[in-house]
């Protein structure tokens, strides 16, 4: 497991260096935001390499696991050498005014999130102990196409005529668990169970860095984000709607509109644009509704592209966009060109007449709409509806360009996911019986980050800018 | 305002991942792991890889388990690939899906081993 735990660590550490070397800068450059997204892009990354040794037949034996550490060993120093001795960035900036100092209330706020995060990740690990697979669609589909590539390698493509396990969607959870079992050289149930952790820690450290942990509402909103038990029961289920919400909340935290001096910095913008893209390829690359996510995200690429008045913005977004797309539209239509289960053996015409039916919205929203208020688990109950309340509000406010945003690309999925009902040739009941909580979960992660951007621009950010604008 | 919202949050995330810790400890455990152990045994009697036939339960039986036990089976024996279809040259027969006294969907076929935990392997008796 230790080998596992060092195959995990080798590319995040190796993407933290090359973001620095890259000169590539969160927004707010919060170091624990910064770090987590070098968490998802060493997991995305690794994924990919990964891939390409599969076609290579190198995988998974001992020379791939040489191959594969020295890559990220060679890359991580590499980075770190280009950055030796560089001037200290402007994040070295000094405040302006003093800084608030915490009070007692806010002390309280810290503990209570620590006692709530302590609560919620014990919650895996219990699960973990009465069921060391996973949830049902862990072992049907996304362990059962690692085994495929840490057995077969090359062969894995046998897994595509098993009709559940969904051989049309993306590699990244699978070929992640797989690496680290070649790193293993072992199927420890342990490697899927703490990935699955890992996603479930990043994204917290995505929407609390995004907030700024130096102010109390980003630990406000790591307790609500973490506390349904939907959320728990999910980072322990080994699934891939965690490190999807995980990619769709990074990518839309890149794209936060809090500072817009920040913005008017081609350097700052194209930093946040190409790893916005990047992530959101990443989400791409991990599950079908990836597709959805980058065309909401497009929208507000493009909304931020016409506010700023530079055409090079949507083209950064791009650059960090199209070689996954490429790729999965590859995996789609090359490897795998098999329809979703869920709209396979439809006919255009049955399709169109699916959403053409008043009967058939009828029943889609029967079923939907009463499964919203329940959404969440046990003293959760209604806790989705208050934070979409607390997301309009925060997206109402003079100062809420970033609610905004995040807002309008989630309603953009939702509506895709409605269509997605809309047209399912499965039994409409299980379908939205199986995926409707899994679906809210994807997205949850990004409200919450939506529902707590409240409050002033943080002048600390402005002050920075303006700093780094003088020394240069 | 805001400060009262926020400890209302907060007091209702504290309850809420505390309730999430009880659901989970009155889950009850996942059955995979056994199931999986039961068919590994029947893996070095079947050809390492290719399509090998799974015998469908002789009658429709209500609830999950009969999925489960053929995604078990699929599960434990990657990267083979388990097909609920006839005709294959190894049929997997698991335990109480043939019909008692004789299945004739098994005529052709002889008993290559039965493991213990009731499921077995069955081959064709001619190519």
């Amino acid at each position: 497991m230790i080998l596992a735990l060092a195959g995990l660590l080798l590319p995040a550490v190796a993407a933290w260096w090359v973001l620095r070397a890259m000169r590539l800068r969160v927004p707010g450059d919060s170091r624990i935001l910064a770090a987590a997204v070098a968490g998802a892009l060493g997991i995305g990354a690794s994924s990919l390499v990964t891939f390409a040794t599969v076609f290579l037949e190198v995988f998974p034996g001992p020379v791939f696991v040489v191959a594969d550490a020295s890559l990220w060993s060679i890359l991580c120093l590499a980075a770190w050498w280009r950055t030796r001795g560089r001037v200290a960035e402007p994040e070295a900036a000094p405040h302006v005014g003093p800084a608030r100092e915490w009070t007692a209330a806010d002390w309280l706020v810290r503990a209570a999130c620590v006692a709530v995060v302590a609560a919620s990740f014990a919650v895996p690990v219990i699960e973990y102990l009465k069921s060391p697979h996973g949830q049902w669609d862990a072992w049907a589909i996304w362990n059962q196409k690692a085994r495929f590539l840490f057995r077969a390698g090359d062969g894995w493509t046998a897994s595509m005529s098993i009709p559940w396990s969904q051989p049309g969607h993306p590699l990244l959870v699978s070929l992640s668990v797989a690496r680290l079992w070649a790193y293993a050289g072992a199927e420890l149930t342990a490697v899927p169970a703490v990935l699955s952790g890992v996603y479930g820690a990043i994204t917290v450290a995505i929407v609390m860095g995004a907030l700024d942990v130096g102010r109390t509402r980003a630990w406000v909103a790591g307790a609500v984000l973490v506390a349904p038990f939907a959320f728990s029961h999910l980072a322990s289920a080994q699934t891939a709607d965690l490190p999807f919400g995980m990619f769709v909340v990074a990518s839309l935290a890149m794209l936060r509109q809090d500072d817009p001096p920040a913005w008017r910095q081609p350097g700052r913008a194209r930093s946040a644009l190409l790893l916005a893209g990047a992530l959101g390829g990443l989400s791409a690359w991990t599950k079908n509704e990836g597709a959805v996510f980058l065309v909401a995200s497009s929208c507000l690429v493009a909304r931020v592209t016409l506010r700023h008045a530079r055409w090079q913005d949507a083209a950064w977004w791009m650059g960090g966009v199209a070689p996954l797309a490429a790729l999965v539209a590859y995996f789609k239509l090359v490897l795998m060109p098999i329809l979703p289960e869920y709209v396979s053996g439809a006919s255009g015409s049955t399709l169109i007449e699916q959403v053409t039916s008043i009967a058939r919205h009828a029943a889609v929203l029967e079923l939907v709409s009463p499964m919203w208020l329940p959404w969440g688990g046990p003293w959760a109950r209604g806790s989705i509806l208050v934070v979409l309340a607390a997301a309009l509000v925060s997206s109402m406010s003079p100062t809420g360009h970033s609610a905004r945003g995040t807002l309008a690309v989630v309603a953009v999925m939702i509506g895709g996911y409605y269509i997605a009902y809309v047209l399912t040739t499965l039994d409409l009941r299980w379908m939205v019986a199986t995926s409707f909580e899994r679906l809210v979960m994807q997205l949850w992660p990004a409200l919450v980050m939506a529902a707590l951007s409240v409050g002033q621009v943080d002048l600390r950010d402005s002050a920075r800018v303006a700093f780094a604008q003088g020394e240069r | 305002m805001v400060k009262f919202l926020a400890g209302g949050a907060i007091l209702w995330a504290l309850v809420a991942a505390g309730a999430g810790l009880r659901a989970a400890l009155a889950m009850p455990a996942d059955s995979m792991g056994h199931l999986e152990a039961e068919f590994l045994p029947l893996a070095s009697y079947l050809p390492p890889r290719g399509e090998v036939g799974y015998l469908k339960p002789f009658e429709d039986t209500p609830g999950d388990d009969g999925v489960r036990t053929h995604y078990a089976a699929q599960y434990a024996l990657v990267p083979r690939v388990v097909v609920a279809e006839e005709g294959r040259e190894f049929v997997i027969v698991a335990r109480d899906t043939a019909r008692p006294g004789g299945d004739a969907r098994l005529d052709g076929y002889f008993l290559v081993t039965r493991a213990a935990s009731g499921h077995s392997v069955y081959r064709r008796l001619a190519p």
